[in-house]
């Protein structure tokens, strides 16, 4: 189909539907009247006459309403926030007041986020905005808007969040957040000096969830290498931690993983989801150059070894008893035929 | 830490264990104690030992902490590269608006730091914060904050008059709609064009860019040649996995060496490196260096940067790949490495936790020629210095020091031209006799009148000429340089007041009083232009006349 006829034809398509949706005057009355399935009503989305937008602002300023209706009338919106000034300033003034229904201030939560990736207006308003989310990390009651906060400025890499995520893994008293939880949240800067508290974690994990975090973490630290290459060659670990600390290896150290993943395919007393783990990772992964091996092994010897290999999981498709190592081996022999 | 007799701090001691808290309290203390400034200065290079360790933000309070406290107790210039580094290519509001605060710590405002401002602006305009100096790890909601923009447009109308050349950008800044700042920042870009506009001072217009002394140094950060050689147990892979000493790839040719890594998250520094060194790769081949001058670029990362990243991270910033142009990491012997360039870099484990943008340029063995450190290099430029080292590369067995020699001689002679033309000759001219009584007045003086002498004659007198017209000439060269004109019209004047009503009318004082002027004028264009900064005035001074004695020995 030519371009440009595929672009008529689509625009035809939404001016078609945009005829079936409600405007947003009716979506307003319908709000205000609180006609049944108001809650499931679709957000309309010409955004309405100024009137229309102004009458929404006043369903969200009015404390007296219900949160439920105030919510509708700030999703309704939503896109009109991220282009006023003053309505964003209205955003931060209801996530500023605790007396404000939780639920609604989550809703302006979502505003602010969703303004922060489209509004050019947002940059000017950042600083207010990450002042009141460390104000919510610190002060506020409500355990789902504190989340929400410690979310949002962990992803932005914030010193504040992270300085008091640190301290809660070290001592559970001052936790923000369940320590697994929290590693994942400090994962969104490796520039973060959480590595050797990390280590602790693996060596002395609150919960398994929490260890399983930590390995993932630790595929950034180079200096952890040789304790992945442990808890991936340890019978006695949780599988899904080996799982896990495959994956971070073969990040961190292709050569490393590839020599103990091999040890783990040639070993018939391994776990066979284990060994369809490092069949799967060691697919995904780029080849090794030989000399990047640690044993530096000859043309002839690498040759050989991968023969050997190819051999070996052939064996297992044939002989395996999991669908899983099969299916892995069998995508691996087709790859490795020619 | 004592308190002198003086009020002074000792210098502190700090390691990587060290609390943050008290590092902090020590900058509470230094600002206390205003004569200790230079204590924070020595807190700042990157490869501190006292910053391992530590996560990237906290890094980010220490310094921003340090920095701002320059605002209080004055900025000493042994800062400044620091902080016009962080406003040129930071992007953590809390560190730019230290360095904004730091700038108002000048003992005198100058537009040489407009660029960096406004540079700033535009690094931090979508990732501005609300933040403090009043303390350290303050509680929120904060009582009096502030904002990285706010204090970058502070600083624009402390500068006052001598922001002037700022006003169109700061006129754009407010009535422009693209700029969506916010009303107090606005209000802020208001008070400066009022405080520029109302500022009736005049300035002198001053060098547009800051001395070259700051950000390129000749030759290696430690004292090099001794007998043993240092990169031995250096060695590289490439980005295709070849592995070989430094000494194999770091010879024959002088190369061009570039630091980064990976993972870095600033923009304006690593992967802007990179991208710059493509550009320089192509600039070398359109001027048919390629195959003269060698590029590398070393990462700071090689636990991480394994080969395939390296490989992938070149080719997306189009990097050229060929024998004599490569991405490394090293096998073996980083921390030699570290040592011989005096790297700029901190690690928090294995990761970088602070690291300054830095170039260097090797000779044909493999040795430091010159350091581009900290700003943001230009290509033009740092392929001329590359230039110069094939220049002085006579023969394959050219040596550093052969080339060091002749610049060396090419230095002494330039100096020695300022030295005479600026300064001698005016001496020269001032006693020079002027009439047959004078000049019998010299020879009886010297004692040699007795002898049949040369009798005064007239063509003396154009020698007079054409030697106050060298000087005339050197001046005007100085006053150009040093974009200041006041000592060369001062010369002129006084040439003209001993020809005219000196020599053709005859009045002797208007003769002497020309020459004193033509001898002020010639030393006060050897006087560097920098306002109430004696220290670095006698610095320039010494770097200018007496750095070719240094680099002799003595």
């Amino acid at each position: 189909m030519d371009v440009s006829e595929y672009r008529k034809e689509y625009l035809e398509k939404l001016e078609k539907e945009a005829k079936g949706r409600p405007s947003f005057r009716d979506f307003l009355d319908k709000v205000r009247s609180k006609k049944p399935g108001f809650e499931s009503l679709a957000m309309a989305d010409d955004n309405g006459e100024r009137n229309d937008i102004d009458d929404a602002v006043e369903i969200i300023r009015d404390s007296s309403e219900n949160v439920e209706i105030r919510i509708h009338a700030l999703n309704g919106i939503v896109y009109e926030i991220a282009q006023r000034e003053d309505l964003i300033d209205l955003m931060i003034e209801l996530l500023r007041s605790e007396d404000e229904p939780e639920k609604l201030r989550i809703a302006a939560i979502g505003a602010m986020q969703l303004s922060e990736f489209i509004s050019a207006i947002f940059p000017g308003k950042r600083p207010q905005y990450l002042e009141i989310l460390r104000t919510i990390v610190d002060k506020e009651q409500s355990e789902e808007l504190r989340q929400q906060a410690i979310g949002i400025l962990a992803k932005s890499q914030d010193g504040y969040v992270q300085e008091r995520l640190l301290k809660g893994l070290r001592n559970e008293a001052e936790a923000l957040v369940p320590p697994e939880k929290a590693i994942q949240l400090l994962g969104y800067d490796i520039h973060s000096e959480y590595f050797p508290v990390l280590q602790d974690i693996v060596k002395n994990p609150p919960n398994l969830f929490a260890k399983n975090e930590a390995v993932r973490l630790l595929a950034a630290d180079a200096d952890s290498k040789n304790l992945l290459a442990e808890i991936l060659q340890d019978k006695s670990e949780h599988r899904r931690v080996r799982q896990t600390s495959a994956i971070a290896l073969q990040s961190l150290a292709p050569a490393e993983f590839e020599r103990q993943a091999e040890q783990i395919i040639f070993d018939d007393d391994e776990y066979e989801d284990i060994r369809a783990t490092c069949i799967n990772v060691l697919e995904g992964s780029p080849t090794v150059s030989r000399s990047d091996r640690e044993n530096l092994l000859t043309v002839a010897d690498d040759s050989n070894r991968r023969r050997g290999l190819l051999e070996k999981v052939k064996e297992l498709k044939e002989t395996a008893s999991s669908k899983e190592l099969k299916k892995v081996a069998k995508r691996y022999i087709s790859n490795h035929k020619k | 830490m004592l308190r002198g007799l003086t009020n002074k701090l000792s210098k502190p001691i700090f390691d990587k264990d060290t609390p943050e808290d008290t590092i902090a309290a020590f900058v509470d203390t230094v600002k206390q104690s205003r004569g200790s400034k230079n204590l924070l200065v020595d807190l700042l290079p990157e490869q501190n030992p006292f910053y391992k360790g530590r996560g990237t933000n906290q890094i980010i309070r220490l310094r921003g902490y340090m920095m701002a406290a320059f605002g209080q107790v004055g900025l000493p210039d042994r800062a400044l590269p620091y902080v016009l580094d962080e406003l040129e290519s930071g992007n953590d509001a809390y560190l730019v608006a230290a360095t904004a605060i730091a700038l108002r710590g000048l003992k005198q405002p100058t537009p040489n730091v407009i660029p960096y401002l406004l540079k700033a602006v535009s690094n931090i305009r979508y990732h501005d914060d609300s933040l403090t100096f009043d303390c350290y790890k303050p509680q929120y909601p904060l009582t009096n904050s502030t904002t990285a923009l706010t204090e970058i447009f502070r600083t624009f109308g402390w500068l006052g008059a001598y922001a002037k050349e700022a006003l169109s950008d700061l006129h754009r800044f407010s009535d422009s709609k693209e700029y969506s700042f916010s009303a107090p920042v606005k209000a802020e870009i208001e008070k400066a064009i009022t405080s520029i506009e109302n500022d009736k001072r005049s300035v002198k217009p001053d060098c547009c860019s800051i001395p070259s002394y700051l950000r390129i140094s000749r030759g290696s950060p430690k004292a090099r040649l001794k007998n043993n050689e240092p990169f031995e147990d250096i060695e590289f892979q490439d980005d295709d996995g070849n592995v070989f000493e430094y000494g194999d790839f770091f010879n024959r040719k002088p190369s061009i060496v570039v630091f980064f890594y990976t993972r870095c998250s600033n923009p304006n520094k690593c992967s802007l490196t990179i991208t710059k060194l493509a550009w320089l790769q192509k600039a070398l081949k359109e001027q048919g260096l390629e195959n003269d001058i060698k590029t590398a670029a070393i990462t700071y990362d090689p636990g991480y940067d394994l080969a395939p990243r390296l490989k992938a991270y070149g080719q997306n910033r189009g990097i050229l790949f060929s024998e004599r142009n490569k991405i490394l990491r090293t096998t073996r012997g980083f921390e030699s490495l570290r040592d011989y360039f005096q790297l700029g870099v901190n690690f928090v484990n294995s990761i970088v936790n602070k690291h300054r943008i830095e170039l260097y340029i090797l000779d044909n063995n493999g040795r430091i020629a010159f350091t581009f450190a900290r700003f943001q290099w230009d290509v033009r430029e740092v392929i001329d210095h590359a230039k110069l080292m094939l220049r002085g590369d006579i023969n394959k067995n050219s040596h550093r020091q052969t080339f060091n020699l002749c610049n060396r001689i090419k230095d002494f002679g330039k100096t020695s031209y300022r030295l005479t033309a600026s300064s001698l000759i005016p001496l020269i001219v001032i006693f020079f006799p002027k009439c047959p009584i004078c000049w019998a007045a010299y020879l009886s003086f010297f004692g040699i009148s007795s002898l049949k002498s040369i009798p005064y004659s007239p063509w003396l007198l154009p020698v007079f000429i054409l030697l106050m017209s060298v000087n005339l000439f050197s001046a005007f060269n100085q006053a150009k340089s040093n974009n200041r004109y006041g000592p060369f019209y001062l010369s002129f004047a006084g040439i003209l007041i001993t020809l005219i009503p000196g020599i053709y009318l005859d009045f002797q004082y208007a003769s002497y009083f020309g020459l004193i002027m033509l001898f002020a004028g010639s030393l006060l264009g050897n006087l560097v232009y920098r306002k109430n900064s004696a220290d670095v005035l006698l610095r320039t001074l010494k770097k200018r006349h007496f750095s070719f004695l240094k680099s002799w020995g003595f």
